[in-house]
């Protein structure tokens, strides 16, 4: 049994010794934190522990015992406001990478201060994305990061 | 990775018990590399619980970095970014992405012995040892050599506090790749330090150039270029997938050439890759 606080509520949950995040969020119905590369590569199953990406696919869930986890449900208004402005821009497509990034864009803003375009590439680098070449979303991050001030 | 059970000891006697109980039984620490594995684990140790392997700690004549501190602490230790003009962090901000690096820990990287390792090259040209909990403290190079690699577990990283500058590059074709070569070059008060890693092989320090370099009064385009020669004379680099013989000799050359004049050059904070 692991308890945590999900979005902020606590939750407990029954899970195999060597289980990880991914499977135990998706399993219960939390399924922003996607499955893709599977290997930690990818970004799209990025969720917060304690306000710090990590990718959820290569994460124990016996290890975030106590802690605070957070996708992309638990950041809603941040992830809304943010998604405005990718599609200003024409910052996606398909939108699989989208949670993630929101996610990463999140701690960034709480972490850096003098955010420019190198923290800005920092933090998209490990999020990959096939539908854009990234420089509409540094442009959207950006702008939105500005509106917020 | 199928873990049949998961322990967390709190302290390493217990830890180092449990490991030596059983063949299959493995340390955990960010788990990231292991999960990529097919093997099936008795036990795995979660090293988590136990407080001496986190952080970076700087003391009179030294800095240890826990076993267990994650590669964005060290990336992020203002200590280590003045450290030899910071090669160690550089290094690491140029593993993967900001998610990765909360994850994976110094002490899995080392233990990994990854012929792409972007860490075990700055530390094979930083004065540099290691300390495990059985066999005590070996240097970099005795672990390198270390085949096979005996059932301990790594405590800390021990930096010797030097005046020191450095130079380290990362060559690669995408953000997230390995890397084709990896070159760091330090020098001090006892002389130059040259290791190369990506070789595809594990890193290795150019000896004779570390030696040949070390003896120059004073460092010219003769000096630089004998030494590149020397330098590539005894590495030894191989073909992979990533790239042939033939452009990692040449990317050899090269980044020999701009690291050294790059040491001669600027101050002693800018350990910039250009
Ligand atoms: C997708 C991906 C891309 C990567 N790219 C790069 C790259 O470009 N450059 C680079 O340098 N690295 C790269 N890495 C490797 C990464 O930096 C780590 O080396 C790797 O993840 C292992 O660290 P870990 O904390 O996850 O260790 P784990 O996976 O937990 O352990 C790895 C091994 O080390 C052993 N171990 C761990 N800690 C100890 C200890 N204290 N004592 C004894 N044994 C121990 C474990 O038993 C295991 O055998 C990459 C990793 C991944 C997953």
């Amino acid at each position: 049994m692991v308890t945590f606080e999900l979005n902020g509520q606590i939750k407990s949950f029954h899970i195999d010794q060597g289980e990880f995040l991914i499977d135990t969020l998706r399993r219960h119905h939390v399924v922003s934190p996607r499955r893709g590369c599977d290997t930690t590569s990818c970004g799209v199953c990025t969720v917060l522990i304690d306000d710090q990406p990590m990718p959820s696919c290569a994460l124990l869930t016996a290890r975030v015992n106590d802690k605070k986890v957070t996708t992309v449900e638990g950041i809603a208004d941040f992830a809304a406001e943010l998604s405005a402005y990718f599609g200003k821009e024409g910052a996606d497509q398909c939108g699989f990478c989208n949670p993630g990034i929101a996610l990463s864009v999140y701690a960034m803003a709480q972490t850096e201060e003098n955010i420019d375009d190198d923290t800005i590439r920092h933090y998209l680098v490990g999020h990959l994305c096939r539908c854009s070449g990234y420089v509409s979303q540094t442009k959207a991050i950006k702008a939105f990061l500005e509106g917020r001030k | 990775m199928n873990i049949d059970n998961l322990v967390k000891p709190t302290s390493l006697t217990e830890a180092y018990k449990l490991l030596t109980a059983d063949q299959s039984n493995t340390v955990i620490a960010g788990g990231a590399w292991l999960k990529m594995s097919k093997r099936t684990i008795k036990n795995g140790i979660d090293l988590t619980a136990i407080n001496s392997l986190k952080g970076i700690k700087e003391e009179a004549d030294v800095i240890r970095i826990g076993s267990m501190t994650t590669l964005s602490e060290i990336e992020r230790d203002e200590t280590l970014k003045q450290y030899y003009s910071g090669i160690l962090p550089q290094a690491i901000a140029q593993i993967m992405g900001v998610g990765l690096r909360n994850l994976v820990t110094i002490g899995g990287n080392i233990m990994s012995k990854h012929g792409f390792s972007d860490i075990a090259t700055p530390l094979l040209a930083l004065p540099c040892t290691l300390e495990f909990h059985h066999q005590g403290i070996l240097s970099f190079a005795e672990f390198i050599e270390q085949k096979p690699l005996k059932k301990d577990i790594l405590k800390a990283i021990i930096l010797e506090k030097q005046d020191g500058r450095g130079y380290f590059k990362k060559v690669k074709k995408t953000a997230l790749d390995f890397a084709i070569l990896n070159l760091a070059l330090t020098k001090d008060e006892n002389g130059f330090a040259l290791a190369i890693g990506s070789r595809p092989s594990i890193a290795m320090n150019a000896k004779e150039a570390e030696t040949y370099l070390s003896q120059q009064p004073i460092l010219n385009d003769t000096v630089i270029k004998k030494a590149a020669t020397m330098a590539l004379k005894h590495v030894k680099l191989g073909d992979n997938p990533r790239a042939s013989k033939a452009y990692r000799s040449a990317l050899l050359e090269t980044y020999m050439l701009r690291g050294l004049h790059h040491l001669n050059q600027t101050n002693p904070q800018e350990g910039a890759s250009k």
